[in-house]
């Protein structure tokens, strides 16, 4: 018998009991288009935080000015900056899993281009920053070493700023003012979308450190060499919480903080925070679908039981085909590909199933999700694999069979 | 003489039930030429259900040898067996026994798909078949729309579709009417008269009259081989009797 003929004899097998066929197969389907939905939602899930950590920049840290004024009212964050860019170089130069440790400061800032005007977070930042935080060029130039150094009147500004001033024109060599003083944007920021807390990071614009200080910030920035914060990169992500340590006790070191005595600088690690839920939602991924996977296994058991039922029933049917001349592995054969059509087809519906069941949470639920082909391939593959493995044993049962009973048998 | 189709020889056969042993056939010895037409006959367990197992090539013998169409098939493992059964063995049943869901023209096909016959030439010796044995007109129905002598014609039609060299008949007339049982018996007669060897099982005396020549068995033994003077022929009482409105 042909493989052909054994898929033929099997669907009329499968067709002849329709209602049955189809209930059997209702497990795999069930556990495949769960299996499908559930790894396409963690998938989903778990992409969109590494997204969103790839776009604060990995492996992260934001070394903060101070807390002296905890208890006390806000807003005297001005008056309690201790960090310098002496102790950034440090970082770089003393802790060994520090990457790149890139000062910064910033201020919000009305920017003006000729009748429009727009208020923004204006960023004055070191050489390292865009590389530490991944920010990326799209249009234009980045900052040159001259302007680094000598307080050049260039400016970076991000899309939303862009929208903002220049709707529908190029930016680029167009001067703005900030704060009053001119300043000539010579590229605009690759767009990075809401952080993951809702905020929107395109709404930015960058100057050099020494522009900001000495141009902009004005006053009392000008000679100084205080920062407002600096941003960490720290070599491996793995490294992060150690990294955190060592940079807590060089900065307490370097501003002499007694033991016991407060911090007078904040170390925000957002990645961390991030990859901790990265994690959670991959567990809560595997769960999900270790769940569907033991549906399928009890869809595989369903399909044992009705393939047993089914060579009991058809006894006579497999005495005659082998007293037409069919062999015993003819008989394994036409079970085996009979259980693993019924299990392909479930799995193929249960797909289809799931891939529509996954689309409908998508929309409904404003959910993330990510349908990997490898994942389907995996589902097709394994309801295949259920067919022969729960179909074997029944199958091999009517291979065994004598002739001479199964004939005889009523 | 040229050598029989079908020759045995101390052919035995011993069951073992609850740990007795059962002699269902003991030193069977027969020759069978080839275009025979030979009844075997016999009370239930008298063994003549176990000699069409072995000859038929569906059991395997205790001891003694079995030489079918010149060949010694008493030693071959199943699968052997099965190629035999394919190629030269045709089985008829009391039952029919066949496939409920496929039409009479698929029925007919299931042999040659096990002997590996392309598609199309299966299809035209199906129908073949089908057109020897009088429903060339029936081709695409299915049992459920076929009467019992239909069936049974589209039984005979699946085992002699193969061109076998025996057609092994197990009571065939035992579920139809005596004038369907005739009308099969006079096709047997006339696939006999075709060349085909027919060796027909039953306990009925009328349907042995059919044959050339008797086997009786009892308790396991050949107690007699006996020419049929005078076969009756089959087409002749059908002629005889009262036309039947036939089932569609």
């Amino acid at each position: 018998m042909t493989y052909a003929d054994c898929i033929r004899a099997a669907v009329t097998a499968l067709r002849a009991n329709l209602l049955r066929s189809i209930l059997t197969s209702l497990g795999i389907i069930i556990g495949i288009s769960s299996v499908i939905a559930m790894v396409a939602i963690g998938a989903g899930a778990e992409s969109q935080i590494k997204a969103s950590i790839e776009s604060l920049g990995s492996n992260i840290m934001i070394v903060l000015n101070g807390s002296r004024t905890t208890g006390g009212a806000r807003g005297g964050t001005g008056s309690n900056i201790t960090l310098t860019e002496e102790d950034a170089q440090a970082l770089q130069r003393d802790v060994p899993s520090v990457e790149v440790a890139a000062p910064s400061v910033q201020g919000r800032f009305q920017l003006v281009s000729g009748n429009t005007n727009w208020s923004t977070s204006v960023l004055g930042i070191s050489e390292d920053y865009m590389t530490a935080r991944n920010w990326q060029i799209d249009q234009g130039r980045a900052f040159n070493e001259t302007e680094f150094k000598s307080a050049g009147k260039v400016v970076l500004i991000g899309s939303t700023v862009a929208e903002r001033l220049f709707p529908g024109e190029d930016p680029i060599g167009k001067v703005i003012r900030i704060n009053k003083v001119p300043v000539q944007i010579v590229g605009t920021l690759a767009t990075k979308g809401q952080t993951p807390f809702g905020q929107d990071q395109d709404d930015t614009a960058f100057i050099p450190m020494s522009t900001a200080k000495k141009r902009v910030l004005g006053g009392r920035w000008v000679k100084s060499n205080l920062v407002g914060q600096i941003t960490v990169k720290v070599r491996d992500a793995e490294n992060v919480a150690e990294a955190e340590t060592q940079v807590a006790t060089l900065l307490r070191q370097r501003h002499r903080i007694g033991e016991g005595a407060q911090d007078d600088f904040n170390i925000r690690n957002i990645s961390q925070f991030l990859a901790a839920r990265a994690e959670s939602t991959r567990v809560m991924g595997i769960l999900l679908a270790s769940v569907a996977a033991i549906s399928l296994v009890v869809g595989g058991i369903g399909i044992m039981n009705i393939m047993l039922v089914s060579v009991t029933e058809r006894t006579r049917e497999i005495g005659l085909r082998m007293a037409l001349g069919a062999r015993r592995r003819d008989i394994l054969t036409q079970f085996v590909v009979e259980a693993i059509t019924l299990s392909l087809l479930g799995g193929l519906i249960g797909v289809a199933l799931g891939i529509g069941g996954s689309h409908l949470i998508a929309q409904t639920g404003d959910w993330p999700v990510l349908i990997e082909p490898q994942a389907i391939g995996m589902a097709v593959g394994f309801s295949a694999a259920v067919g022969v493995f729960f179909g074997f044993y029944p199958a091999r049962k009517a291979s065994k069979l004598d002739p001479i009973d199964a004939l005889r048998y009523e | 003489m040229t050598t029989p189709l079908i020759r045995t020889e101390k052919l035995s056969k011993t069951y073992h039930i609850g740990g007795g042993d059962v002699r269902a056939l003991v030193d069977l010895s027969i020759a069978i030429p080839k275009g025979e037409m030979i009844a075997i006959m016999g009370p239930s367990g008298s063994g003549k259900s176990t000699s069409m197992n072995l000859l038929g090539c569906l059991d395997t013998p205790t001891s003694g040898n079995y030489w079918l169409d010149g060949q010694d098939v008493s030693q071959l493992d199943s699968d052997a067996l099965a190629h035999i059964r394919n190629e030269k063995v045709g089985f008829v049943f009391q039952q029919f026994n066949l496939l409920a869901r496929a039409t009479a023209l698929d029925n007919v096909e299931l042999p040659l798909t096990y002997g590996r016959v392309a598609r199309r030439l299966r299809h035209e010796k199906a129908e073949k078949a089908l057109a020897a044995v009088g429903l060339g007109d029936r081709m695409d129905h299915r049992p459920s729309q076929l009467s019992g002598g239909q069936m049974q014609r589209v039984a005979i039609a699946r085992a002699i579709v193969n061109s076998p060299q025996v057609l092994m008949a197990d009571e065939p007339t035992g579920a139809l009417d005596s004038r369907t049982g005739a009308e099969i018996m006079a096709l047997f007669q006339r696939l006999n008269a075709e060349g085909i060897t027919v060796i027909l099982v039953t306990h009925d005396e009328h349907v042995a009259a059919h044959a050339r020549r008797i086997l009786r068995f009892r308790d396991g033994r050949l107690v007699a081989d006996e020419a049929v003077a005078e076969p009756i022929r089959a087409a002749e009482a059908v002629a005889q009797m009262q036309p039947m409105p036939e089932a569609a």
